[in-house]
């Protein structure tokens, strides 16, 4: 298998994680050049996993460590994000109703449904007692390796 | 978070900058809350210094919305760009605010409402 650059870190599970995770995320994306266009809806579907991970699977927890893995495979920005925290599969939550009226609107599930619309694929495993989530983001002028979306 | 406030035709401009995430939305969770609290209910914000927003930010102005009675006039957006547009568009959010092109004009439309 050919080299592909890739960077993994690891941040604590708290806000200053976050901002930690955000800024090694602005890093790479400056390290290869990737534009405004395929940075931005990268750091806002990666605010929207980590917030929930520090905000549900280590509520209450000061030992979470959550790992994320950059990288380019092909035609793709690739961020893989793993905590240990209980099984959640945050795929599997109900989509809100984005046309209701104002005083219907509830924040909950809005963050999931922004990181669907916003990568091209997503996935989501539980292997060693640990949630891994796949975010995936075509690169632009980039062929697709599949077409469709996640 | 660096966020610039000011006063103009008694509607309040709440200018926040960078990114709005769940690392920063409570800065403007609590400027916005302040100048709400303080009384204030003709209430502008200004996303031209603004990079990006994530569901934490969509969040506060939910809150904010609903504070001021939901009622069309009093709570304005301004200066969009691309990116800030395109996540209030996939959340559904563009039909529940009044957004215009730029600070005088959502200044305009508040004071007027």
């Amino acid at each position: 298998m050919a080299m592909m650059p890739s960077q993994t870190v690891c941040v604590a599970g708290t806000l200053d994680g976050i901002r930690a995770a955000t800024d090694a995320c602005d890093r790479f994306l400056a390290a290869h050049d990737l534009d405004r266009e395929t940075g931005w809806p990268v750091q806002v579907a990666l605010d929207e996993i980590l917030a929930n991970i520090v905000g549900h699977a280590y509520k209450g927890r000061s030992d979470g460590v959550i790992e994320m893995t950059f990288a380019l495979t092909g035609s793709m920005l690739v961020v893989t994000i793993a905590d240990d925290g209980p099984a959640v599969d945050p795929l599997a939550l109900p989509t809100p109703d984005v046309g209701a009226p104002l005083q219907d609107r509830r924040p909950g599930g809005l963050g999931i449904h922004l990181v669907k619309q916003l990568m091209h694929r997503v996935e989501y495993s539980r292997k060693d007692d640990r949630n891994c989530l796949v975010l995936m983001r075509q690169l632009p002028g980039q062929a697709p390796d599949e077409p469709g979306k996640g | 978070m660096d966020i610039q406030q000011e006063v103009r035709d008694g509607v309040t401009v709440v200018a926040p900058s960078g990114r709005i995430d769940s690392t920063t939305s409570a800065e403007l969770e609590q400027a916005i809350g302040k100048s709400l609290d303080g009384g204030n209910r003709k209430l502008v914000v200004d996303f031209e210094r603004v990079s990006y927003i994530s569901s934490a930010g969509l969040r506060v102005l939910l809150v904010a919305a609903k504070r001021l009675g939901g009622g069309k006039g009093t709570l304005a957006l301004c200066s969009l760009n691309d990116a800030v547009r395109q996540v209030f568009d996939l959340a559904g959010f563009l039909p529940l605010f009044t957004v215009e092109p730029t600070r005088d004009g959502a200044v305009a439309r508040c004071a007027g409402a």
